[in-house]
């Protein structure tokens, strides 16, 4: 077991307040992402959970011990740092086996143990060499191969692919889940990048100005946000917003923005039946947008009767930007739309998957 | 379009065939390195040469470009009459203080670098001690060892040259650490690795070029020092520069002396450079792919 749990955990640098009071329990052989705007306090937690930044206040616990005191070395856990960090001095298979000599694994050991960490992410022709020698993509392999060589508790991963391009983090990202599969570890992993976070987690914290925003499993994040922070953060492309105010009357409740009334379906009017009146912020995602077929609008959707302003082909799909009101919303559409600035265009609008947001406590209502 | 056979005809050259343009900007650079190695070392030659030749040729008109009799003579007298133990002096004092000062000054500058001691200011309160001309606290120091008892003695100088030396140690190897990721440290430390052992497995390893550059110039700087081993010391703890200048006499200069000296006492340096300019260059090119 070793799952992790932090209990009122601060941070300060001098007078800046990194963390403020964190809860978080991670659950043993879980793969757990926090995730966050840069300066949220991410990395300070993670760093904190290895030992290489003292809490000010709270308690870290891995296994149920509390290991405030508890030297880095002594913890048990690997970690994979954003720039890599590998030795320059040593060779690649050094590097590799630098944790295990560390723990004083016996020699016989080491050599298969890291040929079969090589093995696993593809670096086998690489043992020999410098890590000047080394590609970007390579040098990550590395670090993580060092981390993986490893029999630890917690392996702990501080933005491992934020220096790569796009498609090499694709692939990494794609091997680290696989990895995870094949390993069942307990994972923590810290990004800014909301695709990392909703690709890989069992489960999401999400961190703002040293705070948990909202945690769960990454598909209640997405439906159901708990603040426009939340709703605006995850999912690709963000969530719309738009100024509305509630309006209730005898037929149902419906949801009036730019000029339109949008309908609540039954099933959620009766929640927002004495709201009457409320100014709100209307949120959706651009894919609960659908092109309109047909006289009458998609059970629980709304029509709306708008202009194309700005096409966008991504391939798989199109994203076409248009005005609501005075708000500028993007809805994506499949790929073989052929919609010119300028052209008319009929959305059935998912009114059972909208957000509506209080506008003064941002908390989705 | 066809493409003839024969090459288009070549204006007659001035040049033979076999000097091409390259060999010629080549020949060029040679010559320019010639003639700037001839400026640098004809100094060092001079010195050489003076050393080996007989009293009579040192001031003659021409001047004697090679002896026709070298002679090693005056070698001989110097260490027949000890006064080669200056070097050694000096190799004592030199050497001693550049390692206490190293071992001092790089665990002071870790201390700075990482984590941050005595704030911001520190660094450059400690380089400052660096900028005060010896001279001025040459008499103040001259006392204190007056009373210490310390004149003319091993520990007095190594002392001082240590003081004097640790700032710009300090300074100089707080840079280097700096330039080393802190991620590399701490992944050592998650790695398994003690504070201590992450120094001396990856952070040492890693500084080595700026330690050996450090280490040479510090070196130097206490072989070469003057004012404070002029007016330290007497008899016991002469240094090879304090010494050269005793041959200078109102009467009459040993010119061959202060020559041999000198060539004695630029031997131990000119080592010291070309051993560890190995480690020098192969820091350098370990350094020079950014990680």
């Amino acid at each position: 077991m070793a799952g992790v749990r932090l209990r009122g955990v601060h941070k300060r640098f001098g007078k800046v307040h990194a963390v403020r009071g964190v809860d978080i329990e991670i659950p043993d052989r879980a793969f757990t992402v926090l995730v966050g705007p840069s300066g949220c306090g991410k990395s300070t937690l993670l760093r904190m959970i290895a030992g290489l930044e003292e809490l000010t206040e709270g308690t870290v616990e891995i296994e149920g011990a509390v290991v405030n005191d508890v030297r880095p070395k002594d913890r048990d856990v690997a970690m994979v740092f954003q720039n890599y960090a590998l030795y320059p001095h040593m060779s690649v298979f050094e590097n590799v086996a630098f944790g295990l000599r560390m723990r004083n694994a016996p020699n016989a050991e080491i050599r298969p143990r890291v040929e079969r960490a090589a093995d696993m992410l593809g670096i086998t022709d690489l043992l020999e060499r410098q890590p000047r020698q080394l590609s970007g993509g390579q040098r990550q392999r590395v670090a993580m191969g060092r981390a993986l060589v490893r029999d630890a508790k917690l392996y702990l991963f501080d933005e491992p692919l934020s220096n790569l391009d796009a498609q090499l983090r694709d692939e990494m990202r794609t091997e680290i889940k696989r990895l995870h599969q094949d390993m069942q570890r307990t994972m923590i992993y810290v990004t800014h990048d909301q695709v990392e976070a909703m690709t890989l987690a069992d489960r999401i914290v999400l961190l703002r100005d040293g705070q948990i925003e909202q945690e769960g499993p990454p598909l209640e994040l997405y439906e159901r946000p708990a603040t426009r922070f939340v709703a605006g953060f995850i999912g690709s492309p963000a969530m719309n917003f738009a100024r509305a105010r509630i309006e209730a009357a005898e037929g149902g409740v419906s949801v009036a923005a730019g000029g339109n009334a949008f309908a609540l379906p039954a099933e959620r009017a009766a929640r927002y039946a004495g709201d009457g009146g409320r100014d709100v912020l209307l949120g959706i995602r651009p894919e609960h947008m659908y092109r309109a077929e047909g006289e009458a609008a998609r059970p629980g959707c709304a029509r709306l009767d708008t202009t194309v302003e700005i096409v966008e082909p991504m391939g798989a799909n199109t994203l076409v930007n248009f005005h609501l009101g005075e708000t500028s919303m993007l809805v994506r559409l499949d790929g073989s739309a052929a919609d010119q600035p300028g052209d008319a265009l009929a959305l059935d609008v998912d009114m059972s998957r909208a957000v509506l947001v209080d506008p003064e406590s941002e908390r989705v209502i | 379009m066809t493409v003839s056979d024969t090459p288009a005809p070549q204006p007659p050259s001035r040049w033979p065939h076999w000097l091409t343009r390259e060999r010629r900007r080549l020949a060029w650079r040679f010559l320019l390195a010639l003639v700037v190695l001839v400026f640098f070392l004809f100094p060092v030659y001079w010195l050489f040469i003076t050393s080996i030749k007989s009293a009579g040729d040192i001031f003659a008109r021409p001047p004697v470009w090679f002896p026709e009799q070298p002679t090693f003579r005056i070698f001989g007298v110097l260490f027949k009459d000890g006064d080669v133990w200056a070097i050694y002096n000096s190799l004592i004092i030199a050497t001693v203080s550049t390692v206490v000062a190293m071992v001092i000054g790089t665990a002071a500058a870790y201390s700075i670098a990482r984590f941050k001691t005595g704030g911001q200011n520190l660094a450059i309160w400690i380089i400052s001690q660096r900028m005060i001309p010896p001279i001025v606290i040459v008499f103040p120091v001259f006392l204190l060892f007056v009373w210490l008892g310390w004149i003319d003695s091993y520990i007095g100088l190594i002392l001082l040259y240590i003081a004097f030396n640790l700032p710009y140690v300090i300074w100089m190897m707080r840079g280097y650490i700096e330039d080393i990721p802190v991620e590399v440290e701490e992944s050592a430390l998650t790695d398994g690795c003690s504070r201590w052992q992450a120094l001396r497995k990856i952070v040492f390893p890693m500084a080595r070029t700026g330690i050996f550059a450090t280490a040479v110039f510090t070196f130097i700087f206490a072989w070469n020092e003057f004012v404070f081993a002029l007016i330290l010391t007497r008899t016991e703890v002469l240094t090879f520069p304090v010494l050269v200048t005793h041959y200078y006499g109102a009467q009459s200069t040993f010119w061959t002396k202060i020559a041999a000296l000198s060539v004695l006492g630029t031997l131990p340096v000119f080592f010291a450079v070309a051993t560890l300019q190995r480690f020098l260059v192969r820091g350098i090119t370990m350094g020079a792919v950014k990680g």
